[in-house]
Protein backbone atom coordinates (compact mmCIF):
# COMPACT_ATOMS: atom_id res chain seq x y z
CA UNK A 1 0.00 0.00 0.00
CA UNK A 2 1.06 3.75 -0.88
CA UNK A 3 0.77 6.24 1.95
CA UNK A 4 1.20 10.16 0.64
CA UNK A 5 0.74 12.41 3.27
CA UNK A 6 -0.26 15.85 2.61
CA UNK A 7 0.03 18.73 4.98
CA UNK A 8 -1.98 21.08 5.53
CA UNK A 9 -3.61 23.90 7.05
CA UNK A 10 -5.13 22.49 10.69
CA UNK A 11 -4.83 18.92 9.24
CA UNK A 12 -2.87 16.62 7.61
CA UNK A 13 -4.17 14.25 4.62
CA UNK A 14 -2.91 11.13 4.27
CA UNK A 15 -3.95 9.60 1.11
CA UNK A 16 -3.91 5.67 0.88
CA UNK A 17 -3.67 3.65 -2.19
CA UNK A 18 -4.07 -0.18 -2.48
CA UNK A 19 -5.01 -2.50 0.30
CA UNK A 20 -5.73 -2.23 3.19
CA UNK A 21 -5.06 -5.86 5.49
CA UNK A 22 -2.66 -7.15 7.78
CA UNK A 23 0.22 -6.78 5.34
CA UNK A 24 0.26 -3.38 5.43
CA UNK A 25 -1.86 -2.09 8.58
CA UNK A 26 1.21 -1.74 10.52
CA UNK A 27 2.86 0.87 7.67
CA UNK A 28 0.16 3.08 8.23
CA UNK A 29 0.17 2.96 11.74
CA UNK A 30 3.77 3.32 12.15
CA UNK A 31 3.36 6.65 9.66
CA UNK A 32 0.59 8.03 12.45
CA UNK A 33 2.65 7.22 15.43
CA UNK A 34 5.50 8.90 14.01
CA UNK A 35 3.31 11.83 13.09
CA UNK A 36 1.52 12.12 16.47
CA UNK A 37 5.27 12.09 18.19
CA UNK A 38 5.54 15.30 15.94
CA UNK A 39 2.93 16.78 17.32
CA UNK A 40 0.78 16.33 14.25
CA UNK A 41 -2.75 15.50 15.56
CA UNK A 42 -5.43 16.28 13.04
CA UNK A 43 -5.89 13.49 10.30
CA UNK A 44 -7.73 13.48 7.02
CA UNK A 45 -7.55 9.46 5.81
CA UNK A 46 -8.27 9.83 2.27
CA UNK A 47 -9.49 5.71 1.40
CA UNK A 48 -9.87 7.03 -2.24
CA UNK A 49 -7.63 4.68 -3.93
CA UNK A 50 -8.22 1.51 -1.18
CA UNK A 51 -10.15 -0.83 -3.15
CA UNK A 52 -9.75 -3.56 -0.18
CA UNK A 53 -10.08 -3.62 3.42
CA UNK A 54 -10.63 -6.46 5.96
CA UNK A 55 -10.77 -6.75 9.70
CA UNK A 56 -7.31 -5.79 10.38
CA UNK A 57 -7.74 -2.69 8.25
CA UNK A 58 -10.57 -1.69 10.38
CA UNK A 59 -8.71 -2.86 13.58
CA UNK A 60 -5.69 -0.54 12.30
CA UNK A 61 -8.00 2.47 11.90
CA UNK A 62 -9.76 1.62 14.81
CA UNK A 63 -6.45 1.23 16.95
CA UNK A 64 -5.36 4.85 15.23
CA UNK A 65 -8.80 6.70 16.42
CA UNK A 66 -8.04 5.70 20.01
CA UNK A 67 -4.14 7.22 19.34
CA UNK A 68 -5.53 10.48 17.85
CA UNK A 69 -7.98 10.61 20.75
CA UNK A 70 -5.28 10.44 23.64
CA UNK A 71 -4.08 13.46 22.11
CA UNK A 72 -7.32 15.12 21.79
CA UNK A 73 -6.30 15.20 18.07
CA UNK A 74 -9.59 14.48 15.50
CA UNK A 75 -9.20 11.72 12.60
CA UNK A 76 -11.74 11.69 9.76
CA UNK A 77 -12.09 9.23 6.70
CA UNK A 78 -13.72 10.28 3.05
CA UNK A 79 -13.75 9.38 -0.46
CA UNK A 80 -14.58 5.63 0.64
CA UNK A 81 -15.50 3.12 -2.02
CA UNK A 82 -18.99 1.85 -1.99
CA UNK A 83 -17.90 -1.73 -0.52
CA UNK A 84 -15.35 -0.51 1.37
CA UNK A 85 -18.36 1.97 3.34
CA UNK A 86 -20.52 -1.13 3.20
CA UNK A 87 -18.26 -2.67 5.37
CA UNK A 88 -18.32 0.04 7.89
CA UNK A 89 -21.82 -0.22 7.86
CA UNK A 90 -21.92 -3.60 8.34
CA UNK A 91 -19.46 -3.59 11.35
CA UNK A 92 -21.36 -0.40 12.63
CA UNK A 93 -17.90 1.44 12.30
CA UNK A 94 -19.73 4.36 10.75
CA UNK A 95 -21.16 5.02 14.15
CA UNK A 96 -17.47 5.90 15.61
CA UNK A 97 -15.94 7.30 12.69
CA UNK A 98 -16.43 11.08 11.02
CA UNK A 99 -17.25 9.81 7.02
CA UNK A 100 -17.69 12.54 4.78
CA UNK A 101 -17.93 11.47 0.27
CA UNK A 102 -15.38 14.08 -0.37
CA UNK A 103 -11.83 15.55 0.79
CA UNK A 104 -12.74 18.86 0.60
CA UNK A 105 -16.55 17.85 3.36
CA UNK A 106 -13.73 16.52 5.32
CA UNK A 107 -11.47 19.40 5.15
CA UNK A 108 -14.49 22.01 6.10
CA UNK A 109 -14.42 20.47 9.55
CA UNK A 110 -11.25 21.37 10.65
CA UNK A 111 -11.78 25.08 10.13
CA UNK A 112 -11.35 26.80 13.16
CA UNK A 113 -9.38 23.73 14.53
CA UNK A 114 -6.02 23.96 16.19
CA UNK A 115 -3.49 23.91 13.80
CA UNK A 116 -1.03 20.66 13.90
CA UNK A 117 1.85 21.85 15.76
CA UNK A 118 4.22 19.48 13.44
CA UNK B 1 -18.49 -31.91 -12.88
CA UNK B 2 -16.93 -30.24 -10.31
CA UNK B 3 -13.72 -28.33 -10.64
CA UNK B 4 -11.14 -28.71 -8.07
CA UNK B 5 -8.49 -26.42 -7.98
CA UNK B 6 -5.79 -26.80 -4.46
CA UNK B 7 -3.39 -24.22 -3.42
CA UNK B 8 -0.79 -25.22 -0.90
CA UNK B 9 1.19 -22.23 0.82
CA UNK B 10 3.96 -21.34 3.64
CA UNK B 11 1.63 -20.37 6.60
CA UNK B 12 2.64 -16.31 6.33
CA UNK B 13 0.41 -13.57 5.92
CA UNK B 14 2.88 -12.57 2.85
CA UNK B 15 1.01 -14.99 0.78
CA UNK B 16 -2.44 -12.93 0.86
CA UNK B 17 -1.94 -11.28 -1.84
CA UNK B 18 -1.31 -14.83 -3.82
CA UNK B 19 -4.13 -16.25 -2.38
CA UNK B 20 -6.24 -13.02 -3.19
CA UNK B 21 -4.84 -12.92 -7.10
CA UNK B 22 -6.00 -17.11 -7.24
CA UNK B 23 -9.35 -16.50 -5.76
CA UNK B 24 -10.09 -13.06 -8.01
CA UNK B 25 -9.38 -15.03 -11.11
CA UNK B 26 -11.37 -18.14 -10.10
CA UNK B 27 -14.59 -15.78 -8.94
CA UNK B 28 -14.06 -13.58 -11.90
CA UNK B 29 -13.98 -16.74 -14.27
CA UNK B 30 -17.44 -18.08 -12.85
CA UNK B 31 -18.89 -14.54 -13.40
CA UNK B 32 -19.78 -13.37 -9.99
CA UNK B 33 -20.35 -9.92 -9.87
CA UNK B 34 -18.18 -7.21 -8.60
CA UNK B 35 -20.34 -6.82 -5.59
CA UNK B 36 -19.69 -11.07 -4.95
CA UNK B 37 -16.11 -10.99 -6.16
CA UNK B 38 -15.49 -8.63 -3.25
CA UNK B 39 -17.04 -9.96 -0.75
CA UNK B 40 -15.82 -13.78 -1.94
CA UNK B 41 -12.01 -11.93 -1.67
CA UNK B 42 -13.02 -10.15 2.04
CA UNK B 43 -14.06 -13.86 3.23
CA UNK B 44 -10.99 -15.63 1.74
CA UNK B 45 -8.67 -13.16 3.36
CA UNK B 46 -10.37 -13.25 6.72
CA UNK B 47 -9.81 -17.18 6.67
CA UNK B 48 -6.36 -17.02 5.43
CA UNK B 49 -6.01 -14.46 8.17
CA UNK B 50 -7.06 -16.93 10.81
CA UNK B 51 -5.35 -19.98 9.33
CA UNK B 52 -2.24 -17.98 9.77
CA UNK B 53 -2.30 -16.09 12.74
CA UNK B 54 -4.43 -17.93 15.00
CA UNK B 55 -4.58 -21.51 13.35
CA UNK B 56 -1.02 -21.61 12.82
CA UNK B 57 -0.07 -19.39 15.47
CA UNK B 58 2.30 -17.92 12.86
CA UNK B 59 4.88 -20.96 13.78
CA UNK B 60 7.10 -21.29 10.36
CA UNK B 61 7.08 -24.79 8.72
CA UNK B 62 3.64 -25.11 8.41
CA UNK B 63 1.05 -24.48 5.97
CA UNK B 64 -1.94 -23.36 4.64
CA UNK B 65 -4.02 -25.50 1.94
CA UNK B 66 -6.73 -23.15 0.08
CA UNK B 67 -8.95 -25.86 -1.82
CA UNK B 68 -11.77 -24.31 -4.41
CA UNK B 69 -14.74 -26.47 -5.72
CA UNK B 70 -16.13 -24.83 -8.49
CA UNK B 71 -19.52 -26.76 -9.55
CA UNK B 72 -23.16 -24.96 -11.34
CA UNK B 73 -22.41 -21.65 -10.34
CA UNK B 74 -21.43 -23.03 -6.50
CA UNK B 75 -17.55 -22.17 -5.16
CA UNK B 76 -17.07 -24.08 -2.17
CA UNK B 77 -13.74 -22.57 -0.25
CA UNK B 78 -11.99 -24.90 2.32
CA UNK B 79 -9.19 -22.83 4.11
CA UNK B 80 -7.17 -25.77 6.51
CA UNK B 81 -4.53 -25.31 8.70
CA UNK B 82 -2.49 -27.05 10.97
CA UNK B 83 -3.80 -25.92 13.85
CA UNK B 84 -4.11 -28.21 17.46
CA UNK B 85 -6.90 -26.05 19.29
CA UNK B 86 -10.10 -24.86 17.60
CA UNK B 87 -9.40 -21.18 16.22
CA UNK B 88 -12.23 -20.14 18.14
CA UNK B 89 -11.11 -21.06 21.60
CA UNK B 90 -7.53 -19.78 20.10
CA UNK B 91 -9.14 -16.10 19.97
CA UNK B 92 -11.91 -16.41 22.21
CA UNK B 93 -14.01 -14.58 19.38
CA UNK B 94 -17.55 -14.29 19.98
CA UNK B 95 -19.85 -15.48 17.08
CA UNK B 96 -21.23 -12.07 17.35
CA UNK B 97 -19.67 -8.58 15.56
CA UNK B 98 -17.58 -7.23 18.59
CA UNK B 99 -17.99 -4.06 20.11
CA UNK B 100 -17.25 -0.85 17.61
CA UNK B 101 -14.00 -0.06 19.88
CA UNK B 102 -12.52 -3.25 19.54
CA UNK B 103 -9.39 -3.82 17.47
CA UNK B 104 -10.54 -7.31 16.45
CA UNK B 105 -12.78 -9.81 16.44
CA UNK B 106 -14.57 -9.24 13.30
CA UNK B 107 -13.07 -11.77 10.90
CA UNK B 108 -15.49 -14.67 11.77
CA UNK B 109 -18.32 -12.51 11.73
CA UNK B 110 -17.59 -11.19 8.68
CA UNK B 111 -17.63 -14.37 6.76
CA UNK B 112 -20.82 -15.71 8.04
CA UNK B 113 -22.25 -12.31 6.89
CA UNK B 114 -21.36 -13.00 3.24
CA UNK B 115 -20.99 -16.50 2.86
CA UNK B 116 -24.30 -18.85 2.36
CA UNK B 117 -22.76 -21.10 4.26
CA UNK B 118 -20.02 -21.19 6.70
CA UNK B 119 -18.50 -23.94 8.81
CA UNK B 120 -15.55 -24.18 10.97
CA UNK B 121 -14.85 -27.37 12.79
CA UNK B 122 -11.18 -28.39 14.17
CA UNK B 123 -9.86 -32.27 13.13
CA UNK B 124 -7.56 -33.75 15.33
CA UNK B 125 -4.27 -34.45 14.06
CA UNK B 126 -5.22 -32.25 11.46
CA UNK B 127 -6.25 -28.77 12.15
CA UNK B 128 -8.77 -26.31 11.31
CA UNK B 129 -10.83 -26.44 8.39
CA UNK B 130 -12.93 -23.28 7.51
CA UNK B 131 -14.99 -24.14 4.26
CA UNK B 132 -17.42 -21.52 3.18
CA UNK B 133 -20.05 -21.72 -0.04
CA UNK B 134 -21.13 -18.94 -1.98
CA UNK B 135 -23.11 -18.63 -5.01
CA UNK B 136 -23.18 -16.32 -7.61
CA UNK B 137 -26.70 -14.22 -8.09
CA UNK B 138 -27.92 -14.94 -4.27
CA UNK B 139 -27.13 -13.62 -1.02
CA UNK B 140 -25.30 -10.15 -2.54
CA UNK B 141 -27.72 -9.81 -5.06
CA UNK B 142 -30.28 -9.58 -1.97
CA UNK B 143 -28.03 -6.75 -0.70
CA UNK B 144 -27.67 -5.40 -3.23
CA UNK B 145 -31.26 -4.19 -3.78
CA UNK B 146 -31.56 -3.88 -0.47
CA UNK B 147 -28.59 -0.85 -1.22
CA UNK B 148 -30.52 0.15 -4.32
CA UNK B 149 -27.98 -1.00 -6.57
CA UNK B 150 -30.02 -3.67 -8.46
Amino acid sequence: MEVSKEQNSGYTCLHLDGRLDLNSSSQLKDQIKGLLSEGVVNFIIDLNGVDFINSSGLGTLVSILKDVRMVKGRMVLCNLAQYVHEIFEITQLSHIFDIYPTEKQAAETFSGSAVNVG
Amino acid sequence: MTERISVRVPSDIKYSDLVHSISRQICFNMNFCDRDIHFVLLSVSEGFTNAVVHGNCSEPGREVVITYEIAQGILSIAIEDEGVLPIEENTGHAREMPRTEDESGRGVSLIRQFADEFTLVNVPKRGNILTMIFSVNNKSREAAEVHGEA
